[in-house]
């Protein structure tokens, strides 16, 4: 039999986390053989990235952290094995491809310097390189600074830096939530490939069922620092065992049924909101003298009427938050009319845990919005109840601070405080691209029966066409800052996706969005 | 924040953490109440001049024979006490100017920025000898000479954080829940800003020290017989080969403050992270 290139057995990790320490792995077992690509799935807190870290022997030295258990990489072992051991190891054995690609690039080094500390190869092999990894004009590329390239292209050069080195194993840590929806697709096929190309083993460390389901050849799936179900991906994906895995396959299974379309409202009351003729643009110094102005949304429609869902698809820079902050009122258009009918829309962020003020209770923030109505001590108590168990929040997290909650409370807590005070218009800001699928279709439901309770009108920004299709009663477009289609979600689902077979289809929005 | 959580936050500090954050409280402490503590009168002569360090006079006595412990101990008082009085008076002052557009309206901020800029480039030591010869020498002339150059840097540090923090997820959901101004600065922004501001201000505190020891040597300080730390060492200096306890023992003394204060700065920064 052969050996595998890494091997993991047994292997725990505590962290101290504020003075306590904090179990983040606990025997965790799996193989990575030669040539194949294993998936690393679970949500975030699940221990996913302190394994690569043990991996790559770079846990944080400030949270001290305790491991037992024995990691073979190649032979050596790296549990306990010294700096210079270590920095061998990381220099030619394994090699890390990280979430963000800009903070993985120095940025006072030209990309050509990079490339070379990374491998002594001569200029032309580190041109083929840039080339093997899509990279155009590898000349002009390998002059600039970190700054000057697009997200897209840093990662592809982390991930030539990575590869050029030859390693026996390559670790990506998430290499494509930093990116544009429109890129992730690219990277993740980009490592696929080169990493076949180089017969390199590779540990692909993702909270994203598809992409996982993509590219490995094996799925371990952790949860809380355990492992509970590993296995070859086919059989992960077609016969899950462990319950969790059952409700994340069953959740990305939901969302891509076709939904039946639901009653279109009719327009006869005056909208939620409209957005007439809007235009926004920021201010932008494109060099040290001279600024620009970047057009975010040019003559830019909508209309969401009463108690309507509208679905707005749009790739990441597309504009999408800059819309929801206009109609929010955080942000005043250059140009065009912003009508709302009623008080100020809600809004519910991309990120709840950032979206929650770290230091206040989770009590005082939901119930922010009760302030001004000068309630009694009594009726204030209960309308904060009321809101707890409409979101399915435990009374007693009231007196937490977010830090004690876990994601999913933090997105409840964050739609209570929208809901305390019933707004006629709810905003949703890709609510669920940083949830793993289990808690985003049940984050998508509770919008969905908050909507019906109150008759709320819900405008859902998204770049997920299942996730659109999933909630939405009709779904825009959004492109080069304007509307370019509009419809109802089947038929506009329909035009987005390439025509070949619907099931395999990555469900994000295709490139042919990128340019107007 | 409750007490349980405050027990908590303080449970990850290293002893040097925690050496300088109790070294801090008992400077004070000790500052506060140097008259009660002092063994001698430290203002008369109570024994024969140039007596080296022994267990009746611990730091031994000065040229006219007054007892230098004492006076070191006194020293630290009209040191310690001023540095931090200094301080804090710089950081609300400071805080309140950066927060002020945050406060009223936006558009205050270009006003303010300038405001703040103007202080930041006056020439500090030039400014703080015009005070002093416009108002004459004395404890209080000397901080307002030194304060006039020092609060811009918290108002600047209150500003930037202000500024950092707005564009936070967090304050943005708080905007669009309607909280209102005043409430959204005090209870969203200004914890926010504490710890910058806190960690400043504590690691300053020894600089403030220097500087008001600089003052003293130039001849801008407390006027002599004053048991100032920083004049103390320099009016001694020119005996150290043959009475070395004489300028070292404030030297010390001013050290040992220093020390302290950064360490605590460290503390205080463990602490406001924790939490």
């Amino acid at each position: 039999m052969i050996d595998p290139v890494l091997s993991v057995r047994k292997l725990s990790v505590s962290l101290r986390r504020e003075g306590r320490p904090n179990t983040v792995l606990q025997d965790v077992a799996l193989d990575v053989f030669p040539g194949e690509i294993v998936g690393v799935l679970g949500e975030s807190g699940s221990g996913k990235s302190s394994l690569g870290a043990a991996i790559l022997g770079l846990l944080p030295g400030a949270s001290e952290p305790a491991v037992s258990g024995s990691i073979i990489l190649s032979g050596a072992e790296i549990v306990g094995a010294t700096a210079a051991t270590l920095r061998d190891i990381r220099r030619n054995r394994v090699r890390l491809v990280s979430q963000d690609p800009i903070s993985a690039l120095n940025p006072t080094m030209s990309i050509r310097d990079q490339l070379r500390e990374s491998a002594n190869l001569a200029d032309r092999d580190i041109e083929d390189w840039l080339e093997a990894v899509g990279v155009d004009q590898p000349k002009t590329i390998l002059r600039r600074y970190p700054h000057r390239l697009s997200g897209g292209q840093r990662q592809r050069v982390v991930i030539a830096m990575a590869m050029m080195a030859r390693p026996d194993l390559l670790v990506a840590d998430e290499p494509t939530t930093a990116l544009d929806y429109e890129l992730q697709d690219r990277i993740v096929e980009l490592v696929r490939s080169i990493v076949r190309r180089q017969g390199t083993s590779a540990l692909f460390i993702t909270h994203d069922l598809e992409a996982a389901a993509r590219i490995c050849d094996r799925i371990v799936v952790l949860r809380d620092g355990l492992v509970v179900e590993s296995g070859a991906t086919s059989q992960v994906l077609c016969q899950p065992n462990h319950p969790y895995t059952v409700s994340l396959v069953a959740a990305r299974r939901a969302l891509a049924a076709p939904q039946a379309v639901s009653a279109l409202v009719k327009k006869v009351a005056p909208p939620a909101l409209r957005m007439s003729g809007v235009s926004k643009g920021f201010e932008l110094r494109t060099s040290p003298t001279s600024r620009g102005q970047f057009e975010v949304l040019r003559d830019f429609e909508l209309e969401v009427g009463e108690g309507e869902c509208v679905g707005l698809l749009g790739v990441s820079g597309s504009g999408k938050s800059t819309v929801i902050r206009l109609a929010a009122g955080l942000l005043s258009p250059d140009r065009g009319r912003v009508e709302r009918s009623g008080d100020l829309p809600q809004i519910v962020f991309q990120d709840a845990v950032s979206s929650l003020t770290p230091w206040i209770t989770i009590e005082e923030q939901v119930a922010e919005r009760l302030r001004p109505l000068r309630l009694s001590a009594s009726e204030r108590r209960r309308r904060i109840d009321e809101a707890f168990e409409l979101t399915g929040l435990e009374l007693g997290l009231g007196s937490e601070l977010p830090g004690r909650l876990s994601v999913g409370q933090c997105q409840r807590a964050a739609l209570a405080r929208t809901i305390i005070v019933p707004p006629r218009l709810l905003l949703c800001d890709e609510p669920t691209s940083s949830l793993d699928a289990s808690l985003a279709i049940s984050a998508l439901d509770l919008i969905g029966s908050l909507r019906t309770r109150f008759n709320m009108a819900v405008l859902f920004v998204t770049h997920d066409l299942a996730v659109a299709g999933y909630v939405a009663d009709r779904l825009s477009v959004l492109s080069g800052g304007r509307v370019v289609d509009e419809g109802s979600p089947t038929d506009v689902i329909e035009r987005l996706r390439p025509v070949s077979d619907l099931s395999a289809t990555p469900l994000v929005v295709p490139d042919r969005l990128g340019s107007p | 924040m409750n007490l349980i959580a405050l027990r908590e936050s303080l449970r990850p500090l290293t002893f040097t953490e925690r050496f300088g954050l109790c070294g801090m409280l008992v400077l004070t402490v000790v500052a506060a109440s140097a008259h009660w503590l002092t063994p001698y009168n430290p203002q008369s002569r109570v024994a024969p001049g140039y007596l080296s360090p022994s267990m009746v006079h611990l730091f031994g006595t000065d040229e006219i024979g007054r007892d230098l412990f004492s006076r070191v101990l006194l020293g630290i008082q009209f040191t310690w006490l001023p540095a931090l009085a200094l301080v804090i008076v710089c950081l609300v002052l400071g805080t309140l100017v950066g927060v002020l557009p945050s406060l009223i309206d936006d558009r205050l901020d270009v006003i303010t920025k300038a405001f703040i800029d103007f202080f930041l480039i006056l020439p500090g030591t030039l400014v703080a000898l015009a005070v002093i010869a416009t108002l004459g020498p004395g404890l209080v002339h000397t901080m307002i000479a030194i304060g006039v150059a020092w609060w811009p840097w918290y108002a600047r540090i209150a500003r930037d954080e202000v500024r950092r923090l707005r564009v936070r997820p967090h304050i943005e959901a708080a905007r669009a829940a309607g909280v209102g101004r005043v409430r959204m600065t005090v209870r969203y922004i200004l914890p926010g800003a504490l710890p910058a501001l806190l960690v400043a201000a504590t690691l300053d505190v020894s600089n403030v020290i220097m500087t008001i020891s600089l003052m003293s040597f130039l001849g801008l300080g407390q006027p002599a017989p004053a048991p100032e730390l920083g004049a103390m060492t320099s009016r001694a200096l020119d005996s150290l080969t043959e009475f070395w306890w004489l300028p070292i023992m404030p030297a010390a003394a001013i050290f040992l403050i220093c020390f302290l204060s950064n360490l605590a700065g460290d503390g205080l920064r463990a602490v406001l992270r924790g939490s």
